[in-house]
C-alpha cells in the first residue's frame, strides 16, 4: 500500500522532512569528490583545485600525449583481459559444482571460496609477494600482477553464476534430456545459454575491478606501472591537473563498463530477441 | 445465520460514547478516497464496514485508528475529538491484516508489549495477558514464537494483543483474508463469541459479504469513497437502495421496467409485481429464491437453459425475452425441477420485486 | 523433434539413472581450476605467511628456525604497539560513524521513498563504490589539502589568511576518509534487512501506545540486527588492512598497521612482516567465527 507511510503528528512530519534533508546531504558527500575532481581536470589553474580560472582541455591533452600514460594505459588493458579471462573460466566452472553437487564441507568450501574478497587485499599482496619472490625466486611481472588480481577477481564471478544457477529451473533440463540431449549438449544448448549474461556480468565486473585495483597490484606487478599505479606515483608529488584528467579517464572508463554489466542481460535478451525474428523470417 | 439482534432504537441521536465521523474528507493528491463521509457507530456495536477494495473503507478505518490524518472534517470517539492525535494516543487498538505480529517475541510478550508501553506493572501485565490469551483459546500457547503458530493461531493472538489494552474501539483490517474458508467460518463464529464477551465496539473491515453479513450488527456498504447503504444485514438485503449494493450482496436479477404504483412493464411487455416507490424508468431486482416457478398473474415465460446442483439448493438458469441476461432461480432442495429446455413461468410477490435506479441491463 | 527420439530416451529417467559415482566424480571436475587458483596461490601463501611469521630472518635470508622472535619484536617497540591501538580504534570509531550513517539512510529510502525509485536510488549510493578505490581516496586531497577546496572556502570567506594544514595527514582526515570508503556498504547490507521489514509491525507497536522511537528501537531494531553485524563487520575488517587511505590522507601521524605491513615487506622484512599480518589475519579470523552465526544466511526467525 502506497500510503502506508503517512504519519500524523507534526513531530513525525518534521521526522520526515529532516531524514529527506539528512539523506540529500548524503547523497552530496558521496558525489562532491568525484565530482571535484573531474571538474578540476578541466579547470585552466595549474594548482588542479580552486580558484576556477576558466575551462580547458589542455590537461588532457597532455595526458594522452604522455608517454608513461600510454605505457600505463597498455599495461592495465593487458593485465586486465588476462585477469577477465581467467576469472571468467575458473569461477564459471566452480560454480556449477559449489550450487549442482552434494559436497560435504558445503559451506567450508563456500567460504573459502569467498574468503578473498573477505579479507583485505594487502594480505594477499603481500602472502603472494612471499611466494613467488621469497620462495620460487621469480622475477615480478604483468604476469604475476595477473595471479594476484584473479585470486581477488574470481570469487566475484563465483558468486554472480551461482546465484543464476541458483534460479536456473532444473525442468528445462530434464526436458532436453527427455527431448534427446546427451550432458554436453544439455550444456550447450540450453544451460550456457540461459547462464551466459551472468557470466558475461561477472566477466565486465572482473574487468572493472582489475582496471582499478590498486593493492595486489603495487606489491606484485614489480617494475611495470598500470594506471592506478601511475597515479599514486605521481600524487605523491601532490594534486596535479593532468592526474586530474587521467583520473577522469580512468573513472569514466570504470563507470562506463559498470553501467554496460548492469544493462547488459537486458541488451543480451534483446539481441537474441531480434536475431531470432531475422532467423524465423 | 447467528447475528445478534441489532440495537433498538434507530433513531436515537449519535451516541457521545462511540464513534462519530463528521464531514471526513481524505484526498489523496488529487484524487480523493473519501468524499465527505458521515457516520456514527454505536458504543458496544459490531460493526462492518464492506466494499470492492478502492472504496475507501480501510482508508476509514485508517482514520479512526491514527494512521492517516483526515483532509477535513472531524472524527470524535467517546466524545473526545481524536483527528490529531497519534496512534499510540487513541483509545483504539487494531487487529492488522497481516496480523503484524513481532516476530523476535514470544506469543505472551507479543500480548503483553502494549501493557508493557504503558509501565503497567509486571504481575499485572502478566495476569492481564494471560487473561487475554484465554479469551482466545491460547493460554497454553504464551512461550511460543508466533512462526511456530499456525495462521489461525496467529490470528488470534493478534486480537488478544490488541484486546489486551481494554480499548474502547477494536479496529480489524480484514482480519480474516489469509485464512483458508473453513477456517474463516469458524473464526467468524469465534470473532462475534469475543465480542459478546468484550463488549468492545468492533470496527470490521471486509470485501467479503457473507462475512459481514453473518457477523455484524449493522454494515455500511461503500463505494467510491461514500457510504451507498447503512443498515443492518436483514435491512441491506432486503432493501438494497441501489443496483451496486444489490448485485454487491448476494446474487440479483435486474430488468428494465417502467414502473407505474405497483406494476412494472418489461421489455417483452410482460406486467410484473413490484414495490414501488418510484415511476418511469427503472430497474427492478428480484432476488433468485424470491422467484417462484408458477404461472399466474404478472408471470413472465422463458425456458430453462441449466440447472446446477448446488447441495442446499438447485440453481437453475431461465432464458427469457423480459431480461438481457438469464434470469437465475433458486429452488429449494426437493422442489420439482423442470427439464433443460422445458417452458416455466416465472413470477414473485409485490414486495420481492424491488425498485431502483434505471441503469444498462445487465 | 522427431518422435522417436523422444520415446527411446523417455524410457530412462533423465539424468538420473547415470551411474552415481561417475556423474559425482563428473560434477568436481569443475572445481580443479578453482583449486588450482584458490589453492595455489592463495591458501598455500597464506600458509606460507604463516610459517615465515615463525622463521628467523639471518642476513636477510630466511632461515627455517621456529622462534617466536618476530612476534616478541613487534610487540617490544612501543610505537608498532600504539600504532596496533590506533588502528583498533581508528577502525571501531570508522565503522561506528560510517553505520550511524548508514541506518538513518536505510531507513529513509526504505520507509519515505516510493518504490519505484528506490532502486535507481539505491545504485547512485553504489556508483562511487565501484570507482576507483584510489581516485575515491585521491579526491579528498582535492577537497582537505592545502590548497583543497576547504581552505579556499576559509580563506574566502575571511576566516583564515594561511592555509590550514589541520585537514590532512591526521587521524581525522583519515577517519573522514574511511567513512566515506565504507558507507556504501554499510548502507546497502541495512538497506537490504529493513526492506523485508513488515511495518505494519511499526504501526501495530504504535497502536499499542509505543512512541515512534520506542517502535524503532524495540521492534525494528532488534529484528535487523543480523543486518547490522553483517554491515559492522564487512566495514571493519576491510578498514583492518587499510594501506593507502593513511598513506595518502593520514600523514606520519595517521599511520595503520597495514602502512607497517608495507614498509616491512619494502625492506624485505619478510619474517616480521609476515608476523604482523599475521596478527592481523588472525584478528579477522577471530570475528568471523565469533559472530559466523550472525553471517550465515539462514532466517533469524524462520518457521
Amino acid at each position: 500500500m502506497a500510503h502506508d507511510v503517512e504519519v500524523l503528528s507534526r513531530g513525525a512530519r518534521v521526522a520526515r522532512a529532516l531524514l529527506n534533508g539528512y539523506a540529500l546531504a548524503i547523497y552530496l558527500f558521496l558525489f562532491a569528490p568525484i565530482v571535484l575532481l573531474v571538474l578540476f581536470s578541466f579547470n585552466a589553474n595549474r594548482y588542479g583545485t580552486f580558484p576556477i580560472t576558466g575551462w580547458t582541455l589542455e590537461w588532457y591533452r597532455a595526458a594522452v600525449s604522455d608517454y608513461q600514460v600510454h605505457g600505463a594505459v597498455t599495461t592495465t588493458l593487458k593485465v586486465a583481459a588476462q585477469v577477465t579471462l581467467i576469472s571468467a573460466i575458473v569461477g564459471t566452472a566452480a560454480a556449477f559444482p559449489l550450487v549442482r553437487s552434494r559436497l560435504p564441507f558445503r559451506e567450508g568450501i563456500r567460504i573459502v571460496l569467498i574468503l578473498p574478497i573477505m579479507i583485505p587485499g594487502l594480505l594477499i599482496g603481500v602472502s603472494l609477494l612471499v611466494l613467488f619472490v621469497s620462495t620460487f625466486h621469480w622475477q615480478l611481472s604483468e604476469e604475476t600482477a595477473v595471479i594476484g588480481q584473479s585470486v581477488y577477481t574470481t570469487p566475484f564471478v563465483i558468486l554472480l553464476v551461482a546465484a543464476r544457477l541458483q534460479g536456473f529451473d532444473n525442468a528445462l533440463e530434464r526436458a532436453a534430456a527427455d527431448l534427446g540431449a546427451n550432458t554436453f549438449q544439455r550444456l550447450r544448448r540450453v544451460v550456457l545459454p540461459l547462464i551466459f549474461p551472468a557470466i558475461l556480468a561477472g566477466a565486465l565486473f572482473a574487468f572493472t575491478l582489475s582496471l582499478d585495483e590498486f593493492i595486489i597490484t603495487y606489491f606484485l606487478i614489480g617494475a611495470n606501472n598500470t594506471l592506478p599505479i601511475y597515479i599514486y606515483t605521481q600524487i605523491k608529488f601532490g594534486i596535479t591537473p593532468e592526474v586530474n584528467a587521467v583520473a577522469s579517464l580512468l573513472l569514466a572508463g570504470s563507470l562506463t563498463l559498470l553501467a554496460v554489466a548492469f544493462a547488459l542481460p537486458q541488451l543480451v535478451r534483446r539481441a537474441r530477441r531480434a536475431v531470432m525474428r531475422v532467423t524465423t523470417a | 445465520m447467528t447475528t445478534v439482534p441489532p440495537l433498538a432504537d434507530a433513531d436515537s441521536r449519535p451516541d457521545t460514547a462511540g464513534i462519530d465521523l463528521r464531514g471526513v474528507v481524505k484526498q489523496y493528491g488529487t484524487q480523493a478516497a473519501l468524499r465527505g463521509l458521515d457516520l456514527q457507530i454505536r458504543d458496544g456495536e459490531f460493526f462492518c464496514l464492506l466494499g470492492p477494495s478502492g472504496c475507501g473503507k480501510t482508508t476509514t478505518l485508517n482514520l479512526i485508528g491514527g494512521f492517516v490524518a483526515p483532509t477535513e472534517g472531524e472524527i470524535w470517539i467517546q466524545g473526545k475529538r481524536v483527528d490529531q492525535l497519534p496512534p499510540h494516543k487513541r483509545p483504539v487498538n487494531t487487529v492488522f491484516q497481516s496480523y503484524a505480529l513481532f516476530p523476535h517475541m514470544s506469543v505472551l510478550e507479543n500480548v503483553r508489549f502494549g501493557l508493557k508501553m504503558d509501565r503497567v506493572p509486571r504481575d499485572v501485565s502478566s495476569e492481564r495477558a494471560a487473561q487475554a490469551l484465554g479469551l482466545v483459546g491460547l493460554e497454553e500457547f504464551g512461550s511460543r514464537m508466533p512462526a511456530q503458530l499456525s495462521g489461525g493461531q496467529q490470528q488470534r493472538v493478534a486480537v488478544a494483543r490488541a484486546l489486551v489494552k481494554r480499548p474502547a474501539v477494536l479496529l480489524l483490517d480484514e482480519p480474516l483474508g489469509a485464512l483458508d474458508l473453513k477456517l474463516r467460518q469458524r473464526l467468524q463464529i469465534e470473532l462475534a463469541q469475543i465480542h459478546r464477551d468484550v463488549g468492545t465496539t468492533f470496527v470490521y473491515v471486509t470485501h467479503d459479504q457473507e462475512e459481514a453479513m453473518s457477523m455484524a450488527d449493522r454494515i455500511a456498504v461503500m463505494n467510491g469513497g461514500r457510504i451507498e447503504q447503512l443498515g443492518t444485514p436483514e435491512e441491506i438485503y432486503r432493501g438494497p437502495v441501489s443496483r451496486f449494493v444489490a448485485d454487491f450482496i448476494g446474487d440479483s436479477n435486474f430488468f428494465e421496467a417502467t414502473v407505474e404504483g405497483a406494476v412494472a412493464q418489461l421489455p417483452d411487455g410482460s406486467r410484473v409485481a413490484c414495490a414501488g416507490g418510484r415511476s418511469g424508468a427503472a430497474t427492478l431486482m428480484v432476488r433468485p429464491e424470491a422467484i417462484v416457478l408458477h404461472g399466474g398473474d404478472g408471470s413472465i415465460a422463458g425456458h430453462v437453459v441449466q440447472t446446477s446442483f448446488l447441495g442446499s439448493y438447485i440453481r437453475i438458469a431461465v432464458e427469457t425475452p423480459a431480461a438481457g441476461a438469464p434470469v437465475i432461480v433458486a429452488l429449494r432442495d426437493g422442489a420439482a425441477v423442470p427439464a433443460l429446455g422445458e417452458g416455466v413461468m416465472l413470477s414473485w410477490t409485490a414486495a420481492d420485486g424491488v425498485v431502483l435506479e434505471p441503469g444498462p441491463a445487465a | 523433434m522427431s518422435s522417436d527420439a523422444g520415446t527411446a530416451t523417455a524410457a530412462r529417467a533423465p539424468g538420473e539413472r547415470l551411474p552415481r559415482l561417475a556423474s559425482a566424480l563428473g560434477s568436481y571436475v569443475g572445481f580443479v581450476p578453482a583449486v588450482l587458483l584458490l589453492g595455489l596461490c592463495f591458501l598455500v601463501p597464506l600458509g606460507i605467511v604463516v610459517c615465515y611469521s615463525f622463521w628467523d630472518t639471518v642476513d636477510y635470508a630466511v632461515v627455517h628456525d621456529w622462534t617466536l622472535g618476530n612476534y616478541r619484536y613487534f610487540f617490544s617497540v612501543g610505537a608498532y604497539v600504539s600504532t596496533m591501538w590506533a588502528t583498533l580504534w581508528v577502525a571501531v570509531l570508522s565503522t561506528v560513524i560510517a553505520i550511524g550513517l548508514a541506518f538513518p539512510f536505510a531507513y529513509w529510502l526504505s520507509r519515505y521513498v516510493p518504490r519505484k525509485i528506490r532502486t535507481p536510488l539505491l545504485v547512485l549510493v553504489i556508483v562511487p563504490f565501484w570507482a576507483s578505490y584510489l581516485l575515491r581516496v585521491y579526491s579528498w586531497l582535492t577537497i582537505l589539502g592545502e590548497k583543497g577546496v576547504v581552505n579556499r572556502f576559509l580563506h574566502w570567506t575571511g576566516l583564515t589568511s594561511h592555509p590550514l594544514g589541520i585537514f590532512l595527514y591526521d587521524r581525522p582526515a583519515v577517519i573522514l576518509v574511511l567513512v566515506y570508503l565504507y558507507f556504501p556498504f554499510g548502507a546497502l547490507t541495512l538497506y537490504s534487512s529493513i526492506e523485508r521489514f513488515d511495518w505494519n509491525q511499526l504501526r501495530a507497536a504504535m497502536d499499542l501506545g509505543a512512541s515512534p522511537l520506542q517502535a524503532i528501537l524495540r521492534i525494528l531494531v532488534p529484528q535487523i540486527r543480523p543486518g547490522i553485524i553483517t554491515a559492522v563487520i564487512f566495514v571493519f575488517i576491510p578498514i583492518l588492512g587499510e594501506y593507502l587511505t593513511p598513506q595518502i590522507v593520514g600523514g606520519t601521524g595517521g599511520v595503520m598497521i597495514g602502512n607497517l605491513i608495507v614498509n616491512f615487506f619494502q625492506e624485505a622484512e619478510y619474517t616480521r612482516g609476515a608476523a604482523i599480518s599475521l596478527l592481523v589475519a588472525g584478528f579477522i579470523v577471530v570475528l568471523l567465527f565469533v559472530f559466523r552465526k550472525s553471517l550465515s544466511t539462514k532466517e533469524a526467525y524462520g518457521a
